[in-house]
């Protein structure tokens, strides 16, 4: 979390050159999918953008702004999709990201924030340690007939919604682990990880929450952590490490999204795809997995004038883009199109940040804008690598009532397989 | 200073609930300066107001002129005139309607559709515009209002202006003018009259901000021919750029041994027609570039210091003369053609006395065609400015001399650049030519800034040079009291002094 003094500094950086609001210029093909910052195509009032919030930090914190209904519909609206900051990147390396969560972190500190339906899942976790409040007990429902190891050099970490509401995305995964003949085990007792609870500015539960699966982790003895959810990936790998005050490489695991392992397999030669699965398809790249996934670099702030010595940027260039389209393309009867926002210049979906829970017809809203995205290239389904991202892109193509299928990518490679 | 229910409600009755805001947050956002070297004494407006048709912009401007309130009308830009109290802040960001007419080559834009999504456009169609160096993210309309340069005005004339075709007005006094074709008939094909061209009197390039006398709600801007090939767009950001057919185009950067020298072959360059865009590059710029980092060179604002320090300033020490210019070569027609200006460039070069030098010939084009890293300045201090103005490239040259004994005066030396930071770029194949110095101060040392434009400003006018707006009292005296026309004309259009000043 950042200083007082490091909050105002980046903050005041921003000189409104409003690039935060539009994918790299470069890569700009049309003039409906030129913009990125999904409050901002919304709502258009400056407030509802990143410089707008920026500046509203400063104003909160001199005292001339309070945390108003209108300024935390804009803060908790904003998905933190992170785009703004890679694009801030390419020219001024403000950290625009981290001043919005902070944002967050003070509105709670100040007992403004979060929003209500943040405050029950925090409630849910701290009773039963998922967001939905379901059984802890039934966590591991999901397994079915399907025995993991007792003990293996890699722990699947499952994560919430697929631990409790698409059970059939778990099953893929392990079933995929199986097929690759990885031995994998599970944590004894997987908490949350937290990635909503940390997103919506409530640090002392993400911190506990981070420090009991860290510890969790450990006492498995096992040093690689793969999962198939974007936003659990994005906790391992970054959360958990700043949350403890640490950098990624530091931790005493390493994290993996399925993806990843099995582009792995495949470079070793290690994985065939031998269906054909006949389809064309569209690729979404989950903020979490993509630009917001880079590893964690603790930085004390140490500045000589005006420059920061030793920093190392996140600017979303390192997330995981190659891995999943590699496995899309390794199946023969897959055509991968892209949509015009790719990579690190993706379009949230909306789930991110904890907005759906408490915005869900914003969230409806912005995954709708991507199917358009998506029937623009004329795919015949759009494949995501999370599961919350493909749970809300479902429930937008049935509300638009598009002729599109929404698959994880598990499903797409349990047919390949 | 609240707004009445009264005013409120008329305002809500045209844009609808959704698109009206007093709420202090939405005005506290609005109200920032947001200028690169400190914002002035700048006030929350009272209200928040977002059109989306011109109809809706002129429903406003009416109730402003029935209950005598002032307005600010901006899309990309900080407002202007919210250093006034009770203020209309009128968004334009919603107005974002465009249509290319490919064969007779101009496009009809509205005021929030930006450069980048115009020139994406444009590459669809085997079209081209020129974007500000300011940024692709700026508003195509504003934009071409104010000043409207890019680097590839060189071949394709100079700044907006020329390029502005018909438009569309909601004048400050609440009427709707429309200039050119569009008097006639809704197509915006042609800009002058019927009867006087009006254009100049709305635009007012360079002198305040256009939105003095009115709101332009709608424009017809020319657009060029280009190669039919695919500029295609390649790497993940911040490491971005456009892939050029390599048969089409080339980029060359060259060293001068004196800036005297890099002057007169650049005004050789323009003799000959040869290049799509050619300017000099001030060696910070590649500090710049290495500093944009890439997964592995991850070196942010210490990679900069670390290439200026070790690398650059070295360099430049040893010889502060020396000039690197880079142009962009272009096949217009055919590849046989990007062989000719090839050939004339080099022997421009060797005349001159030049050595080729770093990445000297390359095909990828990182910012030119879409303004990428316009504001990557920033990075090697807490705040910048950036003194414009347009010139000869002589006299340019020696109003660069001015920059630099400003500079002294006021701003502390975050980047001990030698005077080189200054850069020209040449417009209308070497005839003009914009000369922009840009300066960097703190955070803390901001206000400094703000003092060094002001004292160059005074010095220009006095050399009879031709700077970016200017204080109106300062300049007028020497451009035939122009400044008291465009007063004259304000009385006229705006009769209730409700537009934004001119200053």
């Amino acid at each position: 979390m950042l200083s007082v003094e490091e909050y105002t500094r980046q903050a005041k950086m921003c000189v409104r050159c409003t690039f935060c609001k539009f994918i790299d210029l470069n890569w700009v093909k049309s003039l409906r999918f030129s913009r990125q910052c999904p409050i901002d195509s919304r709502y258009a009032f400056n407030l509802f953008s990143p410089h707008g919030l920026l500046h509203s930090a400063l104003a909160e914190l001199d005292g001339s702004l309070e945390f108003t209904p209108k300024l935390m519909e804009a803060l908790y609206q904003c998905t933190l999709c992170g785009a703004c900051d890679a694009r801030c990147k390419r020219n001024l390396d403000i950290e625009v990201l981290q001043v919005i969560e902070n944002l967050r972190i003070r509105c709670v500190e100040q007992g403004k924030g979060p929003m209500p339906e943040h405050k029950v899942m925090a409630d849910n976790i701290r009773k039963t340690h998922n967001e939905y409040g379901e059984p802890h007990e039934n966590r591991q429902k999901w397994l079915g007939n399907i025995k993991p190891a007792q003990k293996a050099d890699i722990v699947y970490f499952v994560g919430c919604n697929s631990a409790y509401k698409q059970p059939e995305l778990a099953q893929n995964t392990a079933k995929i682990l199986g097929h690759t003949g990885t031995d994998f085990m599970l944590l004894a007792d997987e908490w949350c990880a937290g990635n909503y609870v940390m997103a919506t500015g409530q640090v002392d539960l993400a911190r506990e929450l981070a420090e009991h699966n860290v510890k969790a982790i450990e006492d498995s003895g096992a040093k690689t952590v793969i999962t198939s959810s974007a936003e659990v990936y994005k906790s391992l790998k970054v959360d958990f490490p700043r949350l403890l005050g640490k950098s990624t490489e530091d931790m005493p695991y390493t994290p993996l999204h399925i993806t990843e392992y099995l582009d792995q397999l495949m470079q070793d030669g290690k994985l065939e795809f031998k269906k054909n699965v006949n389809m064309k398809v569209t690729y979404h790249d989950p903020c979490n997995l993509g630009r917001l996934s880079e590893p964690w670099q603790e930085w004390v702030p140490n500045y000589v004038r005006v420059i920061p010595i030793g920093k190392v940027w996140r600017r979303g260039e390192r997330g995981i883009y190659d891995a999943p389209r590699n496995i899309l393309k390794g199946i023969s009867g897959i055509e991968l199109v892209e949509m015009e926002r790719n990579r690190s210049n993706t379009w949230c979906a909306g789930s991110c940040g904890g907005t759906e829970m408490a915005f869900p017809d914003f969230a409806m809203w912005s995954a709708s804008e991507r199917i358009e995205e998506a029937q623009a290239t004329g795919a015949d389904a759009i494949v995501t690598a999370s599961p919350d991202v493909k749970q809300l892109l479902t429930k937008a193509v049935k509300a638009k009532k598009a002729n599109m299928a929404v698959y994880d990518i598990t499903e797409i490679i349990l047919k390949a397989i | 200073m609240a707004l009445s229910k009264e005013v409120y409600k008329a305002l809500e009755s045209v844009v609808g609930p959704e698109w009206l805001s007093d709420d202090p947050a939405i005005l506290e956002a609005d109200h920032v300066g947001g200028s690169v070297h400190g914002g002035g004494d700048i006030k929350r407006p009272v209200c928040s107001i977002q059109p989306e048709t011109a109809e809706e912009v002129q429903g406003i401007i009416k109730i402003c002129n029935k209950y005598m309130i002032p307005f600010s009308a901006t899309t990309t830009n900080p407002p202007p005139g919210l250093d006034r109290e009770g203020v209309i802040f009128i968004d334009l960001k919603r107005m974002r309607k465009l249509e290319i007419d490919e064969e007779n080559l101009y496009a009809t834009l509205e005021p929030g559709v930006s450069f980048a999504a115009l020139q994406g456009e444009l590459f669809k169609r085997g079209l081209v515009t020129f974007v500000p160096m300011c940024g692709g993210n700026v508003s195509v309309l504003a934009n071409t209002l104010n000043v409207g340069e890019g680097a590839i005005s060189y071949r394709y004339g100079d700044r907006g202006y020329r390029r502005v075709l018909a438009t569309e007005w909601v004048t400050a006094g609440g009427e709707m003018l429309r200039i050119g074709s569009s008097a006639l008939q809704d197509d915006y094909f042609w800009g002058e009259g019927p009867g006087p061209d009006l254009r100049g009197l709305m635009a007012s390039a360079n002198l305040e901000s256009p939105t003095t006398r009115g709101i332009c709600t709608k424009m017809g801007v020319r657009v060029f021919p280009f190669v039919d090939e695919k500029l295609e767009p390649t790497g993940d950001a911040p490491m971005t750029s456009l892939v050029l057919p390599s048969n089409r185009f080339m980029y060359y950067n060259f060293v001068f041994p004196t800036k005297e020298a890099a002057i007169n072959a650049i005004y050789e360059i323009g003799k000959c027609e040869i290049g799509l865009f050619v300017m000099t590059v001030p060696p910070w710029f590649f500090a710049m570039a290495r500093a944009r980092g890439s997964a592995e060179v991850l070196t942010g604002a210490a990679g900069f210091w670390d290439y200026w320090d070790n690398h650059e300033a070295p360099l430049i020490r040893e010889n502060p003369n020396q000039t690197t210019c880079r142009i962009l070569l272009y096949g217009i027609g055919s590849d046989k053609r990007l062989a000719y200006e090839e050939k004339v460039l080099l022997d421009i070069c060797k005349e001159y006395g030049t050595t080729f030098a770093k990445a000297s010939r390359r095909t990828t084009d990182e910012t030119h065609f879409m303004s990428a890293d316009a504001i990557v300045s920033n990075l090697a201090g807490g705040r910048f400015t950036s003194v414009i103005l347009f010139e000869s490239l002589d006299h340019g040259y020696k109003c660069a001399d001015i920059v630099n004994v400003n500079t002294k005066k006021h701003v502390p030396p975050v980047l001990d650049d030698y005077g080189t930071t200054n850069w020209f770029l040449p417009f209308e194949m070497c005839h003009i030519c914009k000369l922009e110095c840009l300066r960097f101060a703190s955070v803390e040392d901001a206000g400094e800034l703000a003092l060094l434009m002001d004292d160059c400003h005074k010095d220009f006018v006095d050399v009879g040079a031709f700077p970016v707006r200017p204080a109106a009292e300062r300049y007028g005296p020497k451009w035939e009291n122009y400044p008291e026309k465009t007063r004259k004309f304000k009385e006229l259009l705006d009769p209730n002094n409700l537009a934004p000043p001119i200053t």
